[in-house]
């Protein structure tokens, strides 16, 4: 167990944002949220990474409440990649890569080597040299997956990522090729949590799905119990079949008015 | 452009330009005068007297608002900020209209018109500083600094409405921003812009972070509020001290980064200290510009600033305005 959620609600301007919700996040496994806008996905997110304060409960990471963790503590533990990037100012793609490294002393050849396999594993090693702002809106948010990995790239076993729809930007190859990656992270002990409105991309991947709707939980568990058509109706207002095919990958058809 | 704007090749600009402005002026100097004046009494006096802490103190506010400049559009995340954003030019410039008008001149000089400008421009900060932390985000001390100005500019309106002929004429002068009254007194008060410029050059890597955003950079490991206060206020001393010593210099801060990272990107390690050099590569042209153009009479240098800077800057924003984003 890493990450430990108690009794956490938050609200703004007397609106619940989230409310009373209780999650475990094991360590070495891809969690997926789900949930139409405004189910409280991003608002969980902030909380598990300290951005927001719980209006009551709290999150614990390694049974330790996070309001405890110095920022620097934090930054060893956890890569937060937000939902929007706002740079916009000339940096080379290396160097915004390289700002990931910010919590660890260390010398150019080793960050170096990092930015290296942190390139090829996000597919990026072309825009290294690119200014940032010339990029593309895909290629930009590769370039911010490349940073926020790079921040615990040496420190998987221990390392929390969280994601707010990473590959919203991204094109079918670069989508896929980041789910394998995540995949991947989790395998090597990380603690992957990730959102994603990509119900197809989130039943193949995920180890445990948590679908939101309100502020709460509405299910979470195995991909195949969570993703029925009665739970995707509640979630999104919408009628679905939900198929599993041959090789066991889901098939969502929904039908348009 | 690359060839020019890098070290060895703004150095060298600085130091020919350098030669050329300690011989240059209402009284010309050849280079053998420049190099042996110990053999002319008068030109030995203009040298060292005029012409020499002229240069110093022209080389150390260029260079010192221009790396500002770079630093506070980091920090704002905005390619079009100012220094003057927080308050501290108009703050600067309300005491010392104040201590004009009000006579202090005429108890404590000169010295007395730096102190109390270097005062208003701090308090001016720390205002906006007061009430901008109250807010999360850097949008409460925008904002706060936009209504400091706007009380501060109407300080200047008031005091200027009240005061006479001379004073007028004082006010004006110094508002416009010049050097000609520069001497080794104020010189050796600019030395005090180096230690800040020390200081500033170390956030480097902390302005690079603070440009992905204020969430993003905390998750990185950076205290951005502590980090913020520190560089407003270096900011408000290097700019309150050079307002004080020669009156609002506008533009450099401004155009000089913009210049900086077109040519050389955003990297904070690279930008701050190139800005310095071509701030006071352009700050001293300037001046050389201003003491030239109508001698023995001075155009004012932040007029010429502006007057080139305006237009520059105009057409930068249109010739670029795809790669800055703006």
């Amino acid at each position: 167990m890493v990450i430990r959620v108690t009794d956490l609600s938050y609200s703004a301007s007397d609106v619940d944002l989230v409310c009373d919700l209780n999650i475990e996040f094991q360590s070495g496994a891809l969690h997926v949220l789900l949930g139409a806008n405004g189910a409280g996905k991003t608002t969980l997110l902030r909380c598990l990474s300290g951005e927001l304060s719980p209006t009551t409960g709290q999150v614990l990471l390694d049974g330790r409440s996070l309001a405890d963790y110095s920022l620097l503590e934090k930054a060893h533990r956890i890569a937060v990649l937000p939902q929007k990037s706002v740079l916009d100012f000339p940096f080379l793609a290396r160097e915004v890569v390289a700002m990931g490294r910010y919590a660890f002393l260390e010398n150019a050849a080793s960050v170096k080597s990092l930015l290296k396999e942190v390139a090829e594993a996000t597919q990026a090693v072309d825009l290294l040299d690119q200014y940032y702002t010339t990029l593309s809106g895909g290629e930009q948010q590769r370039v911010q997956l490349g940073r926020v990995l790079v921040q615990l790239w040496d420190h998987l076993p221990e390392a929390v990522y969280l994601l707010d729809e990473p590959s919203a930007p991204l094109d079918l190859a670069h989508q896929i090729g980041l789910f394998v990656l995540l995949r991947k992270l989790a395998s090597t002990g990380a603690t992957v949590i990730v959102s994603t409105h990509d119900l197809n991309v989130a039943a193949n991947f995920a180890d445990n799905l948590l679908l939101l709707r309100d502020g709460q939980l509405l299910a979470s568990g195995e991909p195949r119990s969570v993703l029925s058509a009665a739970n995707i109706e509640k979630a999104y207002g919408v009628k679905v079949t939900a198929n599993y095919n041959d090789r066991g990958r889901l098939q969502i058809d929904y039908e348009i008015e | 452009m690359k060839a020019v704007i890098s070290y060895p090749a703004l150095l060298a600009i600085l130091a020919a330009l350098a030669l050329v402005t300690l011989g240059l002026g209402a009284a010309s100097l050849s280079f053998g005068d420049v190099f042996s004046a110990d053999a002319d009494p008068i030109s030995a006096t203009i040298l060292w007297e005029i012409r020499l802490p002229r240069l110093l103190l022209v080389v150390l506010v260029g260079g010192a608002v221009a790396m500002t400049g770079a630093a506070i559009q980091g920090l704002f995340r905005n390619p079009l900020a100012d220094p003057a954003l927080i308050g501290v030019s108009s703050g600067a410039a309300l005491f010392a209209v104040a201590y004009l008008v009000l006579g202090g001149s005429a108890w404590m000089g000169q010295t007395g018109l730096i102190l109390s400008s270097f005062l208003g421009g701090l308090l001016a900060t720390l205002l906006v500083v007061a009430i901008g932390q109250r807010s999360q985000g850097i949008a409460g001390m925008l904002l706060a600094g936009i209504a400091i100005n706007a009380l501060c500019l109407a300080g200047v309106g008031l005091f200027t409405f009240l005061s006479d002929d001379g004073q007028l004429r004082s006010v004006a002068f110094w508002a416009l921003g010049s050097f000609a009254a520069a001497d080794w007194s104020a010189t050796f008060g600019s030395l005090l812009l180096l230690p800040a410029m020390y200081l500033l050059f170390r956030e480097r890597r902390h302005l690079d972070l603070i440009t992905l955003g204020d969430d993003a950079a905390s998750h990185l490991g950076l205290d951005i509020r502590r980090f913020r206060l520190r560089v407003i206020l270096y900011t408000a001393f290097i700019i309150s001290l050079s307002v004080a010593l020669v009156g609002i210099i506008s533009f450099i801060g401004l155009i000089v980064p913009h210049i900086i990272r077109l040519v050389r990107g955003s990297t904070h390690s690279a930008l701050l200290p190139l800005s310095a050099l071509l701030g006071s590569v352009v700050l001293l042209f300037a001046d050389n510009v201003g003491r030239i153009v109508v001698s023995p009479a001075e155009l004012p240098v932040g007029l010429l600033t502006s007057l080139v800077g305006g237009p520059f800057f105009i057409y930068l924003i249109l010739k670029q305005r795809d790669r800055l984003a703006i």
